[in-house]
């Protein structure tokens, strides 16, 4: 849950500065995930005292427009998540999977409602599965799983 | 007759005859005992040989004499060594001999106990139960109590396969990293054991939230 959080806090905060839009967005996310405010908030105040002290402001916070365009692929992903987050699964496991990146992982999935086919991608082998190339909406996930680098 | 007469009867006597000296030749005489010695050689093997193998043949070793035995078989296969055998080596040391016949002595008793487990001696101890003599009351009361024991060793029921599975779960988290090999363990450990998926992802919650 706290993976697909906490790249809605990057991206509102990415130009240095929350925007009043930026941050209705960021509750719309909240709900959207179903955290509840606890949940939220152990996010976000680690997001708080880790990263923005160290943020450079050089905008007006324009990152509220790319956080919206991200929620909103995320949410037409709709039908298709399930089969990608399966295939990225199954992907991270040829690598090897770590104890955290599976429990941050599967935890976004379980709030995404993928929780179970995500599980199967990893876990049980004997299980057909195609691999696919997952869309940019999903690179937080691809991020935590060691599927994607940091730097990309 | 006279003295310068030669007499007959003393001309007649050999003086080597009477004397019993040789008068063949020293080189002759030596030859002819050459010639003697090897006939000897020559004849003696043979029938010292074909004697032997008639014995043999017979079974007559035991037969033999005394002194012939001792000549054929080496001293060593006599027997006489087992004399030699029967020194004691301790003695010989002047070391006492350890104590391998079983001892009265209760120090020792008491050091054999201590390596025995005790759970695994339970009856009564030097319980002879002779034909027509019945048991007390207290050694049939002491049967029941260990059969009891072991109908409940027997009944103690195994691993639950959930356990085990998370026993096994628990492993596979160790090294921090999940790899296809583990994961293809514990799809088989899930056939084997009975387990579905979804008890498989409860388990799994289990352990990671510990």
């Amino acid at each position: 849950m706290s993976v697909l959080f906490r790249h809605g806090l990057e991206l509102a905060w990415s130009d240095g500065r929350l925007s009043k839009r930026g941050a209705i967005l960021i509750e719309n996310l909240q709900n959207i995930l179903e955290l509840s405010d606890s949940q939220r908030s152990v996010v976000e105040e680690k997001y708080h005292l880790q990263i923005v002290p160290h943020l450079i402001p050089r905008g007006m916070g324009s990152g509220a427009s790319t956080l919206d365009q991200w929620m909103t692929s995320l949410i037409d992903l709709d039908d298709e998540l399930p089969r990608y987050l399966v295939s990225m699964g199954r992907q991270s496991l040829r690598t090897g999977i770590s104890k955290q990146a599976w429990i941050e992982v599967f935890a976004a999935a379980e709030r995404m409602e993928c929780g179970f086919e995500f599980a199967r991608g990893v876990w049980e082998p004997e299980f057909e599965v195609e691999i696919l190339a997952w869309p940019e909406a999903l690179d937080p996930v691809a991020k935590s799983l060691g599927l994607l680098l940091e730097e990309e | 007759m006279f003295i310068d007469e030669p007499i007959e009867d003393e001309d007649d006597v050999d003086p080597f005859e009477a004397l019993n000296v040789s008068t063949t030749a020293p080189a002759a005489r030596g030859a002819s005992l050459l010639d003697a010695f090897g006939e000897d050689d020559e004849k003696e093997p043979l029938e010292e040989e074909g004697e032997v193998i008639a014995t043999l043949e017979m079974g007559g070793m035991m037969e033999m004499d005394e002194e012939i035995v001792e000549s054929f078989i080496p001293s060593d296969e006599t027997g006489e060594e087992e004399v030699e055998e029967d020194i004691d080596p301790f003695e010989e040391l002047g070391a006492a001999r350890p104590n391998v016949v079983q001892s009265t002595n209760t120090n020792v008793n008491d050091a054999l106990a201590a390596f025995m487990d005790e759970d695994e001696y339970q009856g009564p101890e030097n319980t002879i139960v002779f034909e027509g003599e019945s048991t007390t009351k207290e050694d049939t009361n002491e049967q029941k109590k260990v059969e009891e024991k072991i109908q409940v060793k027997a009944e103690k029921p195994r691993a639950q396969p959930e356990e085990l599975y998370r026993f096994l779960l628990e492993g596979v988290w160790v090294d921090d990293v999940l790899d296809p090999a583990e994961v293809a363990l514990m799809a088989r450990k899930r056939r084997e054991l009975g387990i579905s998926f979804e008890t498989h992802l409860k388990i799994l919650k289990q352990i990671l939230h510990d």
